[in-house]
């Protein structure tokens, strides 16, 4: 694909394509064997998984054996791994359903479909316990907080990625890959509009 | 061009957004310190064709009025299911008991750290490393008289014993 068009575009999208090559190259070193490339993409990828894994609702410590499972799991499967970019998609789309699957196993009710444009009732630690200073960083985490499930999952873990990989991380979330873009700017104006009644909130 | 796709550009603040959303989730819950340097450990094993074992069960017991803190781990795998018990001694070293099922004399190797301890199970599935140092291990389970021509070596996830 072509990036030029983006080129005012600041942020990772402007990082990706050196990312990606990055990557590429990673990722066939360790379809070849060498397990630097593999300390590598674990170093590189595990951030993401995390955030695949906690989006669930999962607590931190089952998440920990969850996506070490995950990386353990690829190993033994990287005879199905063809191309690079299907890696990523790869590996959330286990890194989920094992989460999920944990989640049940632990009698956890997972919310109803209708339920996922509400809020979470408890998404993460209340604004007191956080141990935040920055006045800035309280107001979004407050606005985050009060967003619909759907956008929380969504939002936090497409943060972790690149553009490249919205297709694998869609259907690793569930959602039809079409719907990730329309979903992603309904939550962004949607996070845009309530940013904007935080006083504590400024646009840099 | 449907203007929603989903490798749509999305504009600057938007994307100033996004950005701002993963420091928040750095700072919030991040990665847990240890976690990324667990999971090499793990995968450097060098038998990228082993049977990867399954935690299936962890338990904790605290260390109360003088007893020995311990844990239980449980690992699952097709054929075999492994349960360790690790004893802290003194504050950095550990015994390990384990048990295999159903019972066999498998090789099982302890990797810590760039070391390792090597032992074989008794005939009832047993072995124990009478001291080792605390902290991050994985088990490593050569089975014997294995009819599979692979994967007859079984690997844990690295855990904190």
């Amino acid at each position: 694909m072509t990036t030029s068009d983006h080129a005012s575009v600041s942020g990772p999208v402007a990082r990706a394509p050196g990312r990606r090559e990055r990557l590429s190259s990673v990722v066939r070193g360790f379809l070849a064997g060498n397990q630097d490339d593999l300390d590598a993409l674990v170093t590189e990828l595990t951030p993401l998984l995390w955030r695949v894994a906690r989006s669930t609702g999962l607590d931190a410590a089952s998440c920990e054996d969850v996506v070490q499972q995950s990386w353990l799991t690829l190993l033994n499967h990287r005879d199905q791994i063809r191309t690079p970019d299907a890696l990523v998609g790869w590996l959330a789309t286990v890194t989920r359903r094992e989460a999920v699957r944990v989640f049940t196993a632990q009698g956890r009710v997972r919310p109803a479909p209708d339920d996922l444009w509400e809020p979470v009732p408890d998404s993460g630690p209340a604004i007191e316990d956080m141990l935040v200073s920055d006045e800035r960083r309280r107001a979004l985490w407050r606005v985050v907080r009060r967003l619909p499930h759907r956008c929380v999952q969504l939002l936090q873990v497409i943060a972790f990625s690149e553009r490249p990989d919205y297709a694998g991380i869609a259907a690793a979330l569930g959602m039809p890959k079409g719907s990730i873009g329309p979903t992603r700017g309904r939550c962004l104006a949607k996070l845009r509009e309530m940013l904007l009644a935080e006083s504590d909130w400024s646009w840099r | 061009m449907n203007p929603t796709a989903a490798d749509d550009p999305m504009d600057d603040l938007d994307q100033a957004i996004m950005d701002e959303v993963a420091e928040l989730y750095r700072t919030v819950d991040p990665v847990p310190g240890d976690l990324v340097d667990r999971i090499r450990f793990a995968v450097s094993f060098g038998d990228l064709d082993a049977e990867l074992m399954r935690l299936v069960e962890q338990t904790v017991y605290a260390g109360v009025r003088g007893a020995e803190h311990s844990k239980i781990f449980t690992f699952s795998s097709t054929l075999v299911t492994l349960t360790i018990r690790a004893v802290g001694l003194t504050d950095d070293t550990v015994r390990v008991d384990g048990w295999l099922a159903p019972p066999a004399a498998h090789r099982v190797s302890v990797r810590f750290g760039a070391d390792r301890v090597e032992r074989t199970a008794d005939e009832d599935g047993r072995f124990v490393v009478e001291q080792m140092p605390a902290g991050v291990a994985q088990l490593i389970v050569r089975m014997v008289n294995e009819t599979r021509p692979t994967r007859n070596v079984l690997a844990t996830p690295a855990v904190v014993l």
